[in-house]
């Protein structure tokens, strides 16, 4: 059988249009520019804070990495060099180096603690809303309160870890006097403070997932590893997208444990970029340059990261 | 295939019991239904078959093993949902296979299971694509393969046609009836949809509030109903059911006098004279004619108003006023009635039942 298809003057009687073609789009431009027209408005404030505390620092920034001094002395014009002087101070490669391991050891212990804890918070049937609070309580801490408080953990003498050790018969460890350990001793604090905001992030993606695929996963015989595997993984790939580009972001710029608890040392093997940054443009303030460039150095590193994780994790 | 049967079956959450002392056996390749409305625990009783819901009480078992403490994989069932629970970042192939993926069957036999199950259901060419690049049929039958390609002792089926249009509803229950015929699976499918439990089940359970209150063959449960619930629970416009009153051989209504049959009144002996009883009439047991009617065999006239005329293609619905009760008959899509105007009811009363106080049918 064949369709029947019937014109809308054959279905009814046909009415007369009220505007020409040529009204209808001049109405359909007004319509749309009075629409598009909200929108704009309403980005204003946004765009006018982006501006100001954003692109125009940036833009003085760049400016600042041809020039020396500028705060207490002299501007002067230097050329290129203060980006010489980026690839050629041994300082800055180190803190490059310090700041990519302990974004290494930061970031994938961080989330696997995270995703632990929000599997298990996800399951908790009493308390989990105390428990919530009680790990998020570490990222609502201060800097400078919680890198107070971790300096009583890590105490060589009366620090809370190492009595526990020399109570298990185990040898006192200089957390933050030894050179191969400062940089793990600020990872655990880092870690500390920032596990209850993943949690948080993880559990609340967790409870969005749909109940009934996982009743069908359990049906067809998955097991708790399978399901984990299977389904959660990739059903929080949008999650943990967003997660490892911002924590990588933030990650890189490790400054304020470092500051208090270690202030880069022992032996510079604390020196994170932002820290070094913050020494020459400020501590130094003749090499206010140098910091600048070292700041784009810095942002240069970030962007490449996040597009070498934007572009793997885009993937499929 | 396998027989489940369910034993002195509770469930309750705390205090609050959601299934109440349900007794059933589901035979071997059986297709049972579970009707009710919303909230009756039919879909609990079946996710306590699956293993997603715990038996607070009783026993379930599959094949003569209890299966309260077995994992929901190790039953040997499985389920189609209602919104279908297809995995969304696999695709038709992988979702069809996952069953087989884990319980570590070699690979190329679950590509060629997968192949002859999306054959069986017609998804060949679908293979590749991901769930929301299917229509909800394709999606449906999706979630068929997945649950047939397991071979599993029985199917468990929660309102998987519910989610379709009313077109592909009726397809998808020929297509699954089609199913059953083939594999001859034990089926237990629940729905709220009167016409699916009457056209797909070999038998169907009325529950209400977490209690079975009528088991049987459809066309039994809908010619015999156990009670009032039943009675208007099944069919389309529902029961007419006009309390009232026994008086010897007629029935006393609110402003009508019906003289009851010889089946009506051996039921009736049932209670004593004077009891408040329900007069259920069914609505194409009702006809309408226009002018006087004279009373014969089981037919009774009642002389009546219409209030409202109801076309809906094949049949008419009217209501008419008789007395101070309203009456819903279905009859002859072209007869010429209008509001207001006067007819006669002709209530056959070959199928109708008598309810007492506690809504039981007299006649059970």
């Amino acid at each position: 059988m064949s369709d029947i298809t019937l014109t809308s003057t054959e279905i009814g009687a046909a009415g007369q249009l009220s505007l020409s073609p040529e009204e209808h789009k001049r109405e359909q431009r007004r319509y749309l520019l009075r629409r598009t027209a909200t929108a704009y408005l309403f980005l204003v404030p946004a765009a006018v804070f982006f501006i100001a505390f954003l692109v125009i620092p940036i833009g003085f920034l760049f400016f600042y990495t041809f020039h020396n001094g500028g705060i207490i002395s002299p501007r002067v014009y230097v050329g290129l060099d203060n980006w010489r002087n980026v690839f050629r101070d041994d300082l800055v490669i180190t803190s490059i180096k310090n700041t990519l391991v302990y974004c290494l050891m930061a970031i994938p212990s961080v989330f696997v603690i995270s995703m632990f804890l929000a599997l298990v918070l996800q399951q908790a049937t009493r308390g989990g809303s105390v428990f919530r609070s009680v790990f998020y309580l570490p990222t609502l801490t201060p800097y400078v309160v919680a890198a107070l408080i971790w300096q009583f953990v890590v105490h060589r003498d009366f620090g809370i870890l190492n009595m526990t050790l020399v109570k298990l018969g185990r040898d006192p460890v200089n957390w933050i006097g030894d050179p191969d350990m400062a940089l793990k001793s600020i990872t655990m604090l880092e870690v500390w403070r920032g596990v209850g905001f993943w949690t948080l992030l993880f559990l609340a993606a967790l409870i969005g997932l749909p109940k009934e695929l996982y009743q069908a996963a359990a049906i067809d015989g998955a097991n708790a590893w399978q399901r984990f595997r299977h389904l959660t993984i990739p059903l929080l790939r949008p999650t943990i997208f967003f997660a490892v580009v911002m924590a990588t972001i933030w990650n890189l710029q490790l400054f304020d444990s470092v500051s208090i608890m270690t202030n880069g040392g022992p032996q510079n093997s604390t020196a994170t970029v932002v820290w070094y940054i913050q020494q020459t443009t400020f501590a130094y303030t003749d090499k206010v340059g140098f910091g600048a460039a070292l700041s784009f150095t810095l942002l240069m590193l970030i962007l490449v990261l996040a597009l070498i994780e934007i572009r793997l994790l885009r993937k499929r | 295939m396998a027989q489940v049967e369910f034993i002195q079956v509770g469930k309750s959450y705390g205090e609050t019991g959601a299934v109440h002392n349900v007794n059933l056996t589901v035979d071997d390749s059986e297709f049972l239904v579970l009707l009710g409305p919303s909230g009756c625990g039919k879909s609990t009783l079946l996710k306590m078959v699956a293993g997603l819901e715990d038996v607070t009480a009783g026993e379930i078992r599959i094949d003569g093993r209890v299966v309260n403490y077995v994992k929901p994989g190790d039953r040997n069932v499985a389920m189609v949902f209602q919104n279908y629970a297809l995995y969304p970042h696999m695709t038709v192939q992988e979702n069809i296979g996952f069953p087989l993926k884990m319980t570590k069957v070699p690979k190329d036999q679950i590509r060629e299971r997968v192949t002859r199950t999306a054959a069986i259901l017609g998804l060949d060419g679908l293979l590749d694509r991901r769930p929301e690049q299917l229509s909800g049929g394709q999606r449906q039958r999706v979630a068929l393969a997945r649950s047939i390609i397991r071979e599993p002792a029985v199917f468990l089926m929660d309102e998987p046609l519910s989610n379709l249009d009313a077109q592909l509803r009726v397809q998808t229950r020929e297509e699954l009836l089609k199913l059953h015929e083939r594999l001859q699976t034990t089926t237990i499918y629940v729905t709220h949809d009167q016409i699916e439990a009457m056209t797909m089940g070999h038998r169907i359970v009325v529950m209400r509030s977490g209690v079975v209150q009528q088991v049987g063959r459809p066309q039994d449960v809908y010619d015999n109903p156990a009670n009032t619930f039943v009675a208007a629970f099944l069919g389309s416009p529902r029961i007419n059911l006009q309390t009232g009153k026994l008086d010897g051989a007629t029935f006393g209504g609110d402003g009508f006098v019906v003289p009851l049959n010889s089946k009506l009144a051996g039921a009736a002996s049932a209670v004593t004279a004077g009891s408040d009883v329900a007069l259920g009439v069914r609505p194409e047991d009702i006809e309408v004619r226009v002018g006087a009617v004279e009373a014969s065999g089981d037919k009774i006239a009642l002389d009546g108003v219409v209030s409202l005329v109801e076309p809906v293609g094949s049949d008419l619905y009217v209501r008419a006023q008789t007395g101070n009760v309203d009456w819903m008959a279905r009859t002859e899509a072209r007869l010429p009635v209008e509001p207001g105007q006067a007819v006669t009811l002709v209530l056959n009363l070959e199928h109708a039942h008598l309810f007492g106080e506690d809504g039981r049918n007299l006649a059970s």
